[in-house]
């Protein structure tokens, strides 16, 4: 005797459909479940049993053995549990087998058959979504974020067993939970002063430009980086839904359901390779660069950051996505993010202030060398951040709010959606060539700096970038004229001269 | 022609002295001091028979030096009867395999004492023993001026130090100085450029470059200039060996210019010893403000002459000044962009600290600062504007 039910299992940040197989026999009483499960799969066979038997339900003597296909996919975690349950509650003919055509089933088991929510809920719902979709109540409302075909919920697997018998309806959905108070991001005018810091703050969230604060610790780094998630606009529907995968398959908390709003990540800098960008045996999980994925990944300290961790994110800044391969397989996850760093410039606290640093250039250069030249070199925008002028901090003035600079944000972020892109960051050397065209006084004005070896060709095409983002913030039209460059260059401290010693100079 | 400083003759007895000289400069802890306790009343080639006798009276001498332990004495007894067994042995003078090491190398030697330097060293309270060199001889009628300076200096002491270098080097005066980072540097590299003579001095075995970032200095002094060391070849840098290596820079030059420096440090110490021989010190005024012009500050306060430019120098040295000085550079003719040089005078700026003094939006104060880096008037480093002139 043989029934199916339809589940899922989580790879990466994907959902897997997996097909569980239950077939019941006579013979010496046993379970056994084959099909490449995990530990925690595998222990599937005490909580389904117990549960089964605390909802009042049977579970005669006879030789039950479960297959999971495809077989050769492994599967982890208890999501299976449920999908297990009904199959041979199916089986043994206590709930009709008819009953669970065109559902699915995803769900941990209590002993006591209560359905609990599993961790991945939106992939998993979203490789089911041709299904209607059976998981526990307190998924329900991350569940269709998913945008399922349906989602039904069920309370415990007595309950479950009762409806797929036809002897009760579904349960209603639950309410929608109170929308969290704390949602509300700090406002960008608590910054006060910093006329520097606020400018490339509000140009990174524009254009999102890569920002480096170097800047001794307490200058309100921090402070800064949060208020600048503030100032992003709120995520389209599509990316919104790839974020919210990412952050669902991690396993982090989604109250508003679909994740709308850009995320802040900021790991702390003894993190390991395979904490920010992804990895772990056997189940490979998103790292810190993915769970910023349409967000900002903030690290402060930068450079005590393991060097080979920071030179990891080389490819994924380039390419928006990264690719974790381990024996077991590998896995692709997104992470297109803004990466704002900040870091002192050498380890006195003085931040390199001439004559008052009391670091020497040994000091300073070893301090440096962490953090290599094509790192430093995505950072379109390097500014120096200080503590505020005491008097400004007294008198009470408050800078522009979050709602003033995020309308200037969105307005230049719709004029790089026109150029057919996200953000003038992705702009590629020829879309420039024609989105950026230079006046006669700039161009001449770059030629002299790139004679003097103030600027490097590359150098060249970020300034040229950044100074784009200005003219939109401005809502000025190109050609980009001298004033907007030196801007530009007046954002791009040069942290890579620091490399060169003072008497190659 | 007899050299200010040039090759020690190596025919006969006075390459075997060259030799034994070399073997007791490679003696473990033998430093100057050591070096002329070892040589005191005696040939270097006497020397090293005393301690391979194991002569009573000289070595009661060098044990009641400070630090030198019986312990010592022995190994230098051990290495002075090895030397000698093995030259028995080839058949050749003591220490000549070291001096084949050195004449490898192009590294050749000097004696104070002889030749058209002894009259310098004659009256010097600490004169080296020997001086290992590399390259050109320094010829006697070369007018030497020593440009000595703070490792951490502001972009002020960098523009002051490429000024002063270059223009030495123009007018065929050498620049003596220690090869160091920053004002020692970068001095020598700006007078390499122009094409003049210089001497450097070091503090380590010519073949052990230090600081590693001046390698290139280091190989082009040798090849240009010349490159002098108290040490073998193989020494490696200790602390002591620079304040050493500052007094034989006071010795060389005739004239001391101090571009930036602290209250003390090395460059305190160069003037020290310069003062001690009898040079004239000059000291580049800075701003009261910076922590690297203290020194120099406090020099002028104490009565040393000041330099403003390079004809100070060439005057103070007993030449004529170099025509007229170059016309003061135009001052810039936006107010914004004067009132922030005005700023940055007291020292070096960020950008956020400027716009609060100068009271203009970021945008015109990024064109001014713009405009001023242009012209040369500023730079900046790591988020820093400092003035550059």
């Amino acid at each position: 005797m043989l029934a199916t039910a339809t589940a899922a299992t989580l790879v990466g940040v994907d959902g897997h459909i997996v097909t569980v197989e239950v077939h019941v026999t006579d013979g010496l009483p046993s379970f056994t479940i084959v099909g490449l499960p995990d530990a925690a799969c595998r222990e599937a066979r005490d909580r389904v049993r117990s549960a089964v038997l605390s909802s009042g339900l049977e579970w005669p003597p006879r030789r039950v053995t479960v297959n999971l296909a495809p077989s050769g996919l492994r599967k982890g975690g208890a999501g299976l549990d449920l999908a297990i349950a009904v199959a041979y509650l199916a089986v043994t003919e206590q709930v009709p087998a008819a009953s669970l055509d065109g559902k699915a089933f995803v769900g941990e088991l209590g002993l006591d058959g209560a359905i609990r929510a599993v961790v991945g809920v939106v992939p998993l719902v979203d490789a089911l979504r041709d299904c209607a979709v059976v998981i526990a109540p307190e998924s329900y409302h991350v569940a269709i974020a998913a945008d399922p075909s349906e989602v039904c919920i069920a309370r415990s697997l007595g309950q479950l067993a009762s409806v797929l018998a036809g002897r009760s309806p579904w349960p209603d959905a639950p309410p929608d939970p109170p929308q969290p108070q704390c949602l509300a991001v700090p406002d960008f005018g608590d910054v006060v002063g910093q006329p520097l810091a606020r400018r490339a703050i509000e140009v990174a969230a524009a254009g999102g430009h890569h920002l480096l604060m170097l800047g001794p610790p307490g200058a309100g780094k921090t402070m800064l980086a949060r208020r600048l998630v503030g100032l992003l606009p709120e995520l389209g529907r599509e990316r919104a839904m790839e974020a919210t995968r990412v952050q669902s398959a991690a396993g982090l908390p989604l109250p508003t359901g679909l994740a709308t709003r850009p995320l802040l990540r900021s790991p702390h800098h003894t993190a390991t390779m395979a904490a920010l960008i992804g990895g772990g045996s056997p189940a490979v999980r998103p790292g810190e660069v993915s769970l910023a994925h349409r967000g900002v990944l903030f690290l402060d300290e930068l450079g005590e950051f393991a060097p080979s961790v920071l030179d990891a994110m080389r490819q994924p800044l380039e390419e928006g996505v990264v690719r974790v391969s381990r024996a077991a397989g590998s896995c692709e996850f997104p992470a297109r993010f803004l990466l704002v760093a900040a870091m002192n410039p050498c380890p006195c606290g003085q931040a390199g202030r001439p004559n008052a640093c009391r670091c020497s250039d040994f000091v300073r250069q070893r301090y440096l060398r962490r953090l290599s030249g094509p790192l430093l070199d995505r950072f379109d925008l390097r500014v120096q951040v200080q503590r505020p002028d005491p008097d400004q901090l007294l008198d009470g003035t408050r800078g522009e709010s979050t709602e003033t600079v995020g309308a200037r944000v969105a307005a230049a972020r719709d004029r790089a959606a026109a150029r057919g892109v996200e953000s003038n960051a992705e702009l590629s050397g020829l879309q420039l060539e024609r989105h950026a065209p230079l006046t006669a006084s700039s161009r001449d004005e770059l030629r002299k700096r790139l004679r003097q070896g103030l600027l490097s060709g590359r150098g060249l095409k970020r300034v040229r970038c950044v100074a784009l983002t200005l003219c939109d913030l401005a809502g000025d039209e190109p050609p980009i004229d001298a004033g907007r460059l030196n801007e530009a260059l007046t954002l791009r401290a040069s942290v890579g001269n620091l490399h060169v010693p003072a008497a190659a100079r | 022609m007899t050299g200010f400083v040039d090759a020690a003759p190596t025919d006969g007895d006075a390459a075997a002295e060259l030799g034994a000289l070399a073997e007791l400069c490679s003696l473990p802890r033998v430093g100057p001091a050591r070096l002329r306790a070892l040589l005191r009343d005696r040939s270097a080639l006497d020397a090293i028979s005393a301690l391979r006798r194991g002569d009573a009276a000289m070595l009661a001498a060098l044990g009641a030096c400070r630090g030198v332990e019986p312990a010592l004495l022995a190994t230098w007894q051990q290495r002075a009867a090895a030397a000698t067994a093995s030259a028995a042995r080839c058949g050749r003078p003591v220490g000549a395999e070291l001096l084949d090491a050195h004449g490898a190398a192009g590294v050749w030697l000097h004696l104070p004492s002889g030749g058209g330097a002894a009259e310098l060293w004659e009256t010097d309270p600490e004169p080296p023993a020997v001086l290992f060199a590399r390259g050109a001889p320094v010829d006697l009628a070369l007018r030497r001026v020593g440009i000595v300076g703070t490792r951490r200096c502001s972009a002020y002491g960098r523009t002051v130090a490429k000024m002063l270098g270059e223009g030495l080097a123009a007018h065929g005066v050498a620049v003596v100085s220690g090869l160091a980072t920053g004002i020692d540097g970068i001095a020598q590299r700006a007078a390499l450029d122009a094409g003049g003579p210089v001497i450097g001095v070091v503090g380590s075995g010519l073949d052990c470059v230090y600081p590693a970032a001046n390698r290139a200095l280091w190989a082009d002094v040798g090849e240009h200039g010349t490159l002098l060391s108290e040490y073998p070849l193989g020494t490696h840098p200790a602390a002591w060996q620079f304040p050493a290596r500052n007094r034989i820079v006071a010795a060389l030059c005739e004239l001391l210019v101090v571009v930036e420096s602290g209250p003390s440090g090395g460059s305190m110490y160069t003037v020290e010893a310069a003062v001690e021989r009898g040079r004239t010190v000059m000291a580049v005024p800075g701003p009261i403000t910076s922590s690297a012009s203290s020194g120099t500050n406090r020099l002028l306060a104490e009565g040393c002459a000041p330099v403003c430019d390079t004809d100070d120098v060439l005057v103070a040295l007993g030449g004529t000044a170099g025509g007229a000085a170059a016309p003061a550079a135009q001052l810039p003719d936006d107010p914004l962009e004067r009132e922030v040089l005005d700023e940055l005078t007291a020292g070096g700026r960020s950008v956020d600290e400027l716009a609060l003094c100068v009271e203009a939006p970021l945008a015109e104060l990024a064109t001014a600062l713009g405009r001023l880096q242009l012209a040369g008037w500023i730079t900046e480093t790591g988020g820093w504007w400092e003035k550059s002139r």
